[in-house]
This record gives C-alpha cells, sequence and structure tokens, in this order.
C-alpha cells in the first residue's frame, strides 16, 4: 500500500478515513486504488469502531427485487444497495435475519415462488443454507449450514451468537430444536429443545438480553436466559402482531394501535391507524425510532390491483408531539418485507 | 495525586521547557502539558526541559494554545471550548497536516479526534477529482477501471453534487 496521504502516517490517514460516512466510501474509493485498499481493509472498520464513527443502517429485503437487500442510513436519509444474495433458491423468505459480529446474517427459509399450476413452493419449503454479508468484503458468503432445515422459525442475537427455534422443518412439520451459532468459529451446536411448537410459525425477541419466543395463536412465551438451562415457559398472554424493539421496550401493533407491551400489563402508545390498508409491512426500531417498512395495499373490493409499496414510515417514540413522518422510500426495493434487521457498521 | 493537591496548596506550579525544533523555547505548567501522553512520560522520567525535534515554532505555538485553553476545562465552559475547537480548525489543509502530524507525535488524543474529524469533515463533499488534488494523489487507474470502480456502486454515484474546491 503506498502512502495514503502525502505528509501524514498512514495511521493517522486511516484515523480520518474512518470517520468519513459509510455512504461515501464508493466515492473514496475512486480517488486511488491505494485508498480503495484501505477503504475496503478491516483495520478502517476497526479505526470507525474504536473512534466511535460506526454508524447505525436498517437492512431491508423485500419481496421484488428478488434476493436484494438495501440498508437505510437514519443520518443521511438515504438508501444503500447491496450486491444480490447469491442463492440459488429464487424468492428467498421467511428466513432469519440479524447481525452480530459486524455482519449480516441470512438464515434458512424457504421460496416464496409458487409454480401456478401445480401451487408447489418452487421445490424448497426450507433450506439449512445461511449467508452472510461482511460490510468490509462487501461480498455474500455461505457460512455453515444449520443442523436443520427451518423457517418461519425465530432467529436472535444472545450474547454475540446467533440462537435459531422452531419453524417449520422441509417436511413442513413444525419442529422444537434449537440451535446457537458462533460467528467465530462457524459452528453450529445444539441447545434445548423449545418446549412447545404449536403448529405454526414462530417469531423472537430479545428484551433485557433474554429470548422471548412467540408461536402465532399461542398465549404462552418461552424464555432463554441461559443456553444450559433451556427454555422456561410463561403464560404471559402478550398481544400478537407486528413487534419492534426501541430502547429495550417492546412495542407490539394490534388493531392499528401500538402497545408497549411490558410483562403483565401493556399501556397504549401510540396510533397507526394511517396504516390500515397496507398489510405485509415490517415493524421496526432503530434508536428511538419506530419504522413501518415497505408493505403492500391490499385488493379492495372495487380494485383488485396489488400496490407495492416502498414507504418508509417513522415516528420517534417519547417526542411531544407523536406523528408519524415519512423518510426517503426504499430506491429499490418495494412490496411486501421478507425481512428486516439493524446493524452497525 | 498527594504531591498535586500539596503543590497547588502552597501556591507552588512545577514549570516545563519545551523546545521546538527551530530552538524557541516555551516554559509551561506541568499541569498543562500533561495532556499530551508523550510529554507525561518524560515528565515522569524527570525531565523538565522537552526536545522536541518534530514540531516546529509555529506548529508548537497553535498546540500550546490548544492545551492551554483545554486545561481551563470545566462543566460549565463547555460551548466556550466548543466554539474554540471550532476556531481551532480552520485554516488550510497544509497547517491541519501540520498540526495532526504533531499530534500524532505527541499523543494528544483529543487533538487527534478533533484534527481527524476536521479533515474527514473536509473531505466528505468534494468531488473525487478534488479529493485527488488536495491531497496531491496522482489518480493510478485507468479510464476502464475507473469505469469498473464507479460500476460496482452506481447508486452511490447517483444525483450527489460534490464540491470541486480545493479549501
Amino acid at each position: 500500500m503506498s502512502v495514503l496521504i502525502e505528509g501524514l502516517p498512514d495511521a493517522v490517514a486511516l484515523r480520518c478515513l474512518a470517520r468519513v460516512p459509510l455512504y461515501l466510501h464508493p466515492k473514496l474509493e475512486l480517488v486511488s486504488h491505494s485508498w480503495r485498499a484501505a477503504i475496503r481493509s478491516s483495520e478502517l472498520f476497526k479505526a470507525r469502531k474504536e473512534v466511535n464513527s460506526s454508524e447505525e443502517f436498517l437492512c431491508v429485503c423485500a419481496f421484488d427485487p428478488d434476493n436484494l437487500w438495501q440498508l437505510y442510513d437514519p443520518m443521511r436519509d438515504l438508501w444503500i444497495t447491496l450486491p444480490v444474495l447469491p442463492s440459488n433458491i429464487r424468492h428467498l423468505a421467511h428466513f432469519g435475519v440479524v447481525s452480530t459480529a459486524g455482519k449480516l446474517f441470512v438464515l434458512g427459509g424457504g421460496s416464496d415462488a409458487v409454480d401456478p399450476l401445480t401451487g408447489d413452493q418452487d421445490g424448497s419449503f426450507s433450506t439449512d443454507e445461511v449467508w452472510s454479508y461482511d460490510p468490509v468484503t462487501r461480498e455474500w458468503s455461505l457460512c455453515a449450514s444449520m443442523i436443520v432445515p427451518r423457517a418461519m422459525f425465530s432467529c436472535c442475537v444472545f450474547d454475540g451468537k446467533i440462537v435459531v427455534a422452531g419453524g417449520f422443518t422441509n417436511c413442513r412439520k413444525s419442529i422444537s430444536r434449537a440451535e446457537i451459532y458462533d460467528p467465530e468459529n462457524n459452528v453450529w451446536d445444539p441447545i434445548p429443545d423449545l418446549h412447545h411448537t404449536h403448529n405454526s410459525a414462530c417469531s423472537g425477541v430479545v428484551i433485557g438480553g433474554k429470548i422471548h419466543v412467540l408461536h402465532k395463536g399461542l398465549s404462552t412465551v418461552q424464555v432463554l436466559e441461559n443456553v444450559k438451562q433451556g427454555w422456561i415457559v410463561h403464560e404471559y398472554g402478550w398481544l400478537q402482531g407486528p413487534m419492534a424493539v426501541v430502547k429495550g421496550e417492546l412495542y407490539v401493533m394490534s388493531h392499528w394501535l401500538i402497545y408497549r407491551q411490558e410483562r403483565e400489563t401493556r399501556k397504549m402508545a401510540v396510533s397507526a391507524s394511517e396504516f390500515r390498508r397496507r398489510i405485509g409491512f415490517a415493524m421496526i426500531g432503530l434508536g428511538d425510532d419506530i419504522y413501518i417498512v415497505g408493505g403492500v395495499i391490499g385488493p379492495e373490493r372495487w380494485n383488485w390491483d396489488i400496490k407495492l409499496l416502498s414507504d418508509v414510515d417513522v415516528l420517534t417514540l417519547g417526542s411531544e408531539r407523536q406523528v408519524w413522518r415519512q423518510v426517503t422510500p426504499m430506491t429499490r426495493c418495494r412490496g411486501t418485507v421478507l425481512g428486516c434487521t439493524q446493524i452497525r457498521i | 495525586m498527594a504531591s498535586s493537591s500539596s503543590s497547588s496548596k502552597t501556591g507552588l506550579k512545577k514549570m516545563l521547557t519545551l523546545k521546538s525544533s527551530d530552538g524557541d523555547e516555551f516554559e509551561l505548567e506541568e499541569s498543562i502539558v500533561i495532556q499530551c501522553q508523550t510529554i507525561k512520560h518524560m515528565v515522569e522520567d524527570g525531565f523538565s526541559l522537552i526536545p522536541l525535534q518534530n514540531v516546529d515554532t509555529k506548529t508548537l505555538t497553535k498546540i500550546i494554545e490548544y492545551m492551554k485553553k483545554h486545561a481551563e476545562k470545566t462543566e460549565s465552559n463547555k460551548e466556550e471550548i466548543k466554539n474554540f475547537n471550532k476556531e481551532f480548525v480552520k485554516g488550510s489543509f497544509d497547517d491541519q497536516f501540520e498540526l495532526v502530524s504533531a499530534a500524532n507525535y505527541l499523543h494528544i488524543n483529543g487533538l487527534m479526534d478533533l484534527l481527524c474529524q476536521s479533515i474527514a469533515d473536509r473531505i466528505n463533499n468534494k468531488s473525487v477529482r478534488a479529493v485527488r488534488e488536495i491531497f496531491n494523489i496522482s489518480n493510478d487507474y485507468t479510464p476502464d477501471e475507473e469505469e469498473k470502480v464507479r460500476d460496482e456502486h452506481k447508486w452511490a454515484h447517483e444525483g450527489g453534487e460534490f464540491d470541486e474546491s480545493l479549501d
């Protein structure tokens, strides 16, 4: 690597470049070969952490285009497009998505593409495939496969590792098995099974460092606090609906109202009546904000068209006037959101 | 801890002398100078005259100005310090490079952070061409290569307006 900036030691130049926001990286790469090498080096991303200039992004994948992820930069209100996820499975959906160890992970899931003649699921109902996207190399790569193929399962980060639980295997049978992934060593290990499966999709949220697994149509919550100890069943009777965690608190949308759900009680937090006609959106927390991302306007009696949305609506919790505001819509992704998470880069 | 409290009680302040590469000497209170890790270590080793071969008088004057102001930092003058910092980083890129090199050599972390952030902020909105000129970097891409790098991230090069000026 030749000298980055004349008159400056490379270590100092790197500390300057580490403070340039991620969205400007492609521009800096055009300066010269050595700048490109520096911008794409793990040292730069390490320095970003050290000088506290890492940034938080929203990661979104929607129905259209196929297997394309975009990142939203809330500071600059702009969208960054990642290279297409190179899976052989078309229209990968019902997967798990999390970020840990500085990478984005897309796990399992199955094809959402349906053969119009047979109704078959494009050959793959669920996979054990795990992909990771590394912002340093800007590439997707295959990781160690899960022990069990699964779709519509709970997927959470627990102490830097990924815990998946429940869901459906490839024979469309619901499963109680759970496993943990260590991103440092790229290995999966089984952990104690869930106690209940309830023949339905499940999802997971992390609150207070504990994983909470909820099954659709089931009032119990299965909680993991300690991997060795396994799952503990609670009868919380939480509301069911889109969930988001903001500043450590769980918010659930039900009948176009967003509630703050505490362990035993809940309190109405804010109205979401403007999304009455919208389905298939994602609800997620980022910073102090709740985001409603994408989705579709479903068919109505007089209009059978399905309108794919790329809209993004944001509400800052705890602000004086709690009003939804629109931010820049996704520039590529639109329609039902298949996966949504946060990443710090 | 004990020695510093007793010296402030008696009003005696330990003084140090910094010597620039041009041979100019600056006498300063130890409490101001120990913001600088390199000098702090030398003081601990018993030095009281500290020669700084890599820092010229012009740069050292600026750095002393910074250290003096930041030694006054309290809970109540945050705004004042902020304004001082803002003024401090004004100046040409060349001046900033001199300062950041010296701050790096002297290990003044706060000043390093301030200057690196300022350099980053100033290149953020510059065009690629302006960045090359400012840093005196020759473009070693062939037109084909440059096109390829540009193509990789089409989203990043759409609609953005960048500053072509060199200051």
